[in-house]
């Protein structure tokens, strides 16, 4: 099944390394500090050849994270170019041998073709400590000791036996994609382009997996999939007129499509009381759009655009039977197979006109279908969590669909040269299928004012407001599945939103610019008893640039971010207290961030000698409130603690040029991370057994790590 | 009334644009004629321009970044340097040559209007990825090319961008999703495996958020997380409808980029009775309930984008 990379189409394709190079080295390893070489016949190449070793304490794998920081020698910021009159050759590697190493390599004839090709390696590194007691004799399966669970099961012992059989490993995963371009220029107007790119995921990721409310487990589900797009464009544009078509094609491939895994509690099958479980993992899919777009330029700077897009998402997998649980009578499916057919029709058409120097006017209409044509799954009995029957309170599927229309009308006046007053209105009008409401409308206005260009700054002001209602409400959508009729789910209900933005830079001398930001965002929802009801933010920022030519870059921001929300629900189980508003609460949360970033960089600090300095941190502490009213009747909740975490990084790089092409660096960067988490924290994961959980203590963890690098440049 | 207000919106727009055209003002700054070939020959093949040698005598410090930049390539039959070289974008510098001190004697990109200035440079970068330009989200905020790029003293290494890196130029505006990068929760941005143009297309596009792939939020998360395209034999209608319904994509201290912890999250719109309407305090941690430590309510209903096993109703299988 494992689809093959096309290696003669990577063969066949050099190109410049568009994607590489426009990716700037990040904080690891930390940026290197300018060059400081002199003018002459530019080089061709450079590469940094080095090691880096960290002293890690706590949460090596949370340091790491998209990174492979492992100790040891390295190759990295690898850069060859080579060009003549009529082409160009670009390649380069980054951090080569490591997990997260990327190559590039691109080819461009000036005006004629373009090819790149580039493999870039994303590691995800979850945890260092993972433990379990399963085994998995094949991917996919996860199984305890027989003899534990037979006594687990007589209760002779409870699921702390497990703790004999726990191993410890390393929980990662990895993303490597294979991406490969080509851009032919016919002729003058014609481009023809075609890529293909595909990603193969590996590994294996935390994974939920239960018996009921007092029983579940955590896995480490092995990823196993890859997914290959390709796209094929024609284009012919110029400065009049453009037409395009394209195809875009997907294709998803999962190689392990279930889970089975052995209950802790029980060794034996019996209604009620199964012996493992099994889990659907994701389907194998595809995708397929076929798209057409044109524009022309009309008479008063007046440019008509239009864009049509026809695709399908198919998946058909084979579905898995009811149970594996052998005390069940088997339950007959429906149909063998998934189905599942959804076709997308996208549509935008728009208006451009400038017909006085000074206005400028825009009309626009979209459309999104999302025609779900997946056949009702019709099942009256299901069987719950490898357990028992359940009746199905919907009967069975609920293929969702929906058709979003938009339009746009915005108009702006611009007064002087640099200042430009607009106006805008949006309604936006979705029809949906198997949700409370059948439509819902957002109307929105918006205003704005913006002064850019100017020598000395500029200046955003933007006020939007919006108002959704919903029509058609369904209530029995909410009484079948038990839910309060009052209810309002937060992404399709009524809302009022206002959102004020303002942002201002100003250059009071050439070197030196102040910038400062706010915002306001306020979102109610009236008419919802129950739900989300508030959605609010603030944000404000200040920040300072200053450049002295050749000797100091100096950039430094501080930003700060409130969000507080609101929500309400009733505690109670079937009957009476259903309908008891004293059994009412809320939730009240509310969301402090600090953010600081900073960087000096000095490329004359000493002779021959260039630094950089940068420190990051960000704060933030979130508390969630439960709020009762006073004529309540539920016990006072106790507390929860609060949510923080905080990053910081500092990072030092200095670099030293022993001559035009040689040169030596040495780097050192601080990381900490702390973080308070009432559910993933240490202090409350502090084993892997508990009676109702058997998890993989993948934990918010701290760490600490002092990470030192060198490096010898050598450049030709 | 709606419609009727909406129509009222619309003949007024269309009545604008029908009178503005019966008398249209003439532009500040014509675009230049992109299909005049250069004639090695004359070296003034066309009256009032110069060449480019005329203007680098004066102008000496931007001819490396312009020979060095795509514009400079003459083999490149598209290229400013395969036209009128710096006049291309510049216009005839015969009047510049005569009294330089008038700003309308040549075209300063620093002295035009920013529609004016992207009038210029779409006469020649007409197809893909400028083709969504007019009438996007920058260009309503009147935006120019020269608003993020520069073609004589860029600081990127490629696109000529005016800040150093792609994230350090969008965050000029874009602040609250730039720090949000940072938190703790995010995605591969920081450690240079992805970039603001990753998800997003700052050109135009016919997605919504000038995302850059597919037509609706969704269909962008799955050119990467295409496990979660489906469809699925059971939809969880909340994610069908939007990704950003419950993640935030630019960063979230919340595990999994979600916008709330969970159960918190889920309670916003799982009222019912039993344990989805149940307070979980800190005594539901203490006794290690597992619809709010470790995965939350994801710690059972783990198929939480959707299920293909026909007992997925809840999402537990």
């Amino acid at each position: 099944m494992r689809t093959r990379i096309c290696l003669p189409l990577v063969l066949s394709m050099l190109a410049m390394a568009h994607v590489a190079a426009a990716q700037q080295p990040t904080p690891a390893p930390p940026a290197a500090a300018a060059t400081t070489a002199a003018a002459a016949a530019p080089l061709a190449g450079e590469a940094d050849f080095g090691g880096h070793a960290s002293s890690i304490s706590g949460d090596a794998a949370r340091f790491q994270k998209y990174r492979d920081l492992r100790n040891g020698p390295t190759l990295d910021r690898a850069r060859y170019q080579k060009s003549r009159e009529r082409w160009e050759f670009n390649a380069a590697l980054e951090h080569a041998g490591y997990r997260d190493q990327r190559y590039t390599a691109g080819f461009n004839q000036y005006g004629k073709l373009k090819a790149s090709f580039q493999w870039d390696q994303i590691p995800f590194f979850y945890s260092t400590d993972t433990r379990t007691p399963f085994t998995s004799p094949s991917a996919g399966v996860f199984r305890l000791a027989d003899a534990f669970q037979t006594a687990v099961q007589s209760a002779s012992a409870t699921t702390a036996i497990y703790a004999a059989d726990v191993r410890r490993f390393d929980l990662r995963s990895q993303r490597n994609i294979a991406d490969a371009r080509l851009d032919y220029r016919a002729t003058r107007t014609l481009d023809l382009r075609v890529s293909f790119t595909s990603t193969g995921r590996t590994g294996a990721q935390p994974w939920g997996a239960s018996f009921g409310q007092s029983n579940a487990v955590e896995l480490a589900a092995p990823i196993d999939r890859r997914n290959n797009d390709m796209n094929a464009t024609a284009e012919w544009s110029n400065d009049r007129a453009m037409a395009r078509l394209a195809y875009d094609g997907s294709w998803f491939t999962n190689h392990v499509d279930r889970l089975i895994f052995d209950n802790p509690l029980r060794a034996t099958d019996a209604v009620g009381l199964p012996s493992q479980g099994q889990q659907a993992q994701w389907p194998d899919s595809t995708a397929h759009t076929v798209s057409a777009a044109g524009s022309l330029a009309l008479p008063a700077r007046t440019r008509a655009f239009g864009y049509v897009s026809v695709g399908s998402w198919l998946q058909n997998d084979a579905l898995l039977p009811f149970t594996i649980n052998t005390a069940i009578a088997p339950l007959l499916l429906s149909r063998p197979t998934a189905e599942a057919d959804a076709r997308i029709v996208a549509m935008n058409y728009r208006l451009t006109s400038r017909p006085m120097t000074k206005l400028w006017l825009n009309g626009q209409f979209k459309s999104y279908n999302y025609d779900n044509r997946t056949p009702r799954f019709l099942e009256a009995q299901y069987v719950g969590l490898d357990s028992s029957l359940v009746t199905s309170a919907t009967g069975g599927s609920e293929p969702f669909g929906y058709v979003r229309h938009f339009v746009d009308l915005d108009a702006s006046y611009s007064p002087l040269t640099f200042a430009a007053v607009r106006l805008g209105y949006g309604r936006e009008h979705d029809d949906r299928t198997f949700r409370h409401f059948e439509a819902t409308t957002e109307h929105t206005v918006r205003a704005s004012l913006d002064s850019t260009g100017l020598s000395w700054g500029s200046m955003r002001l933007q006020y939007e407001h919006g108002e959704r209602t919903g029509q058609g409400l369904d209530e029995e959508v909410f009484s079948d599945i038990g839910e309060q009729v009052s209810l309002r789910q937060f992404d399709i209900s009524d809302r009022r939103r206002d959102r004020l933005m303002a942002l201002v830079q100003v250059v009071p001398i050439a070197p030196l610019g102040f910038s400062a930001s706010a915002g306001v965002g306020q979102e109610h929802r009236p008419g919802a008893a129950f739900g989300l009801q508030d959605n609010d933010l603030r944000t404000f920022s200040v920040g300072v640039d200053a450049t002295r030519k050749d000797a100091l870059v100096l950039g430094t921001e501080y930003s700060f971010e409130h969000y507080a929300t609101l929500q309400h629900s009733r505690q109670a189980n079937p009957g009476p207290q259903f309908d008891d508003p004293t059994r009412d609460w809320s939730t009240d949360m509310n969301e402090n961030v600090h953010t600081v970033t900073s960087s000096l960089d000095l490329p004359h600090v000493a002779r021959r000698t260039a630094a950089r300095l940068a420190y990051d941190y960000v704060h933030a502490n979130a508390r969630y409130v439960y709020l009762l009213p006073s004529n309540t009747t539920l016990a006072p909740p106790q507390p929860l603690a609060p949510v923080r975490n905080t990053m910081q990084r500092a990072t030092a790089d200095v670099r030293y040029s022993l001559s035009r092409q040689v040169g030596i660096g040495a780097a050192y960067w601080y990381d900490s991370y702390d973080a308070q988490d009432f559910a993933r924290s240490p202090g409350t994961l502090d084993s892997p057994f508990f009676p109702a959980l058997i998890n993989l203590m993948y934990l918010n963890r701290p760490y600490r790590a002092h990470t030192a690098s060198a490096r010898l440049i050598y450049m030709w | 009334m709606r419609r009727a207000v909406l129509s009222t919106i619309a003949a007024v727009w269309l009545g604008i644009a029908v009178l503005a055209a019966a008398s249209p003002e003439a532009p500040q700054q014509a675009a230049p004629a992109a299909a005049a070939v250069r004639d090695p020959a004359n070296p003034r093949p066309t009256a009032g321009f110069l060449g480019a040698d005329t203007c680098v005598a004066c102008h000496d410090e931007v001819e490396k970044s312009y020979l060095d930049s795509p514009h400079g390539k003459a083999s490149n039959p598209r290229a400013p340097a395969a036209l009128h070289q710096c006049e291309t974008c510049h216009g005839p510098g015969e009047k510049h040559l005569d009294d330089p001190t008038v700003n309308t004697s040549i075209r300063k990109f620093t002295k035009m209007a920013p529609r004016e200035v992207t009038a210029v440079c779409l006469s020649c970068h007409t197809g893909t990825p400028h083709t969504a330009w007019q009438g996007s989200a920058h260009d309503t905020r009147s935006l120019a090319c020269t608003s993020c790029h520069s073609m004589h003293t860029p600081k990127s290494a490629t696109a000529h961008l005016k800040a150093n890196t792609e994230i350090e130029l969008c965050a000029t505006c874009h602040k609250v999703q730039a720090a949000k990068i940072n938190r703790s929760v995010h995605m591969p941005l920081i450690e240079g495996k992805m970039q603001c143009s990753s998800c997003h297309e700052p050109h135009g596009s016919t997605n919504v958020r000038l995302l850059r792939v597919g037509n609706w939020i969704n269909e962008a998360c799955v050119s990467c997380h295409a496990e979660k395209r489906g469809p699925f034999l059971f939809e969880h209608a909340a994610g069908r409808e939007s990704c950003i319904t419950c993640h935030d994509p630019h960063g979230s201290t919340n595990d999994r980029l979600l916008v709330a912890k969970l159960p918190m999250l889920c309670q916003r719109c799982h009222i019912g009775t039993r344990h989805p309407s149940t307070i979980y305090d800190n005594l539901s941690i203490q006794n290690k309930t597992v619809r709010i430590v470790d995965r939350g309510c994801v710690n059972c209903h783990a198929q939480i984008h959707g299920s293909n096993h026909p007992s997925g109703q809840t999402f537990t299988r």
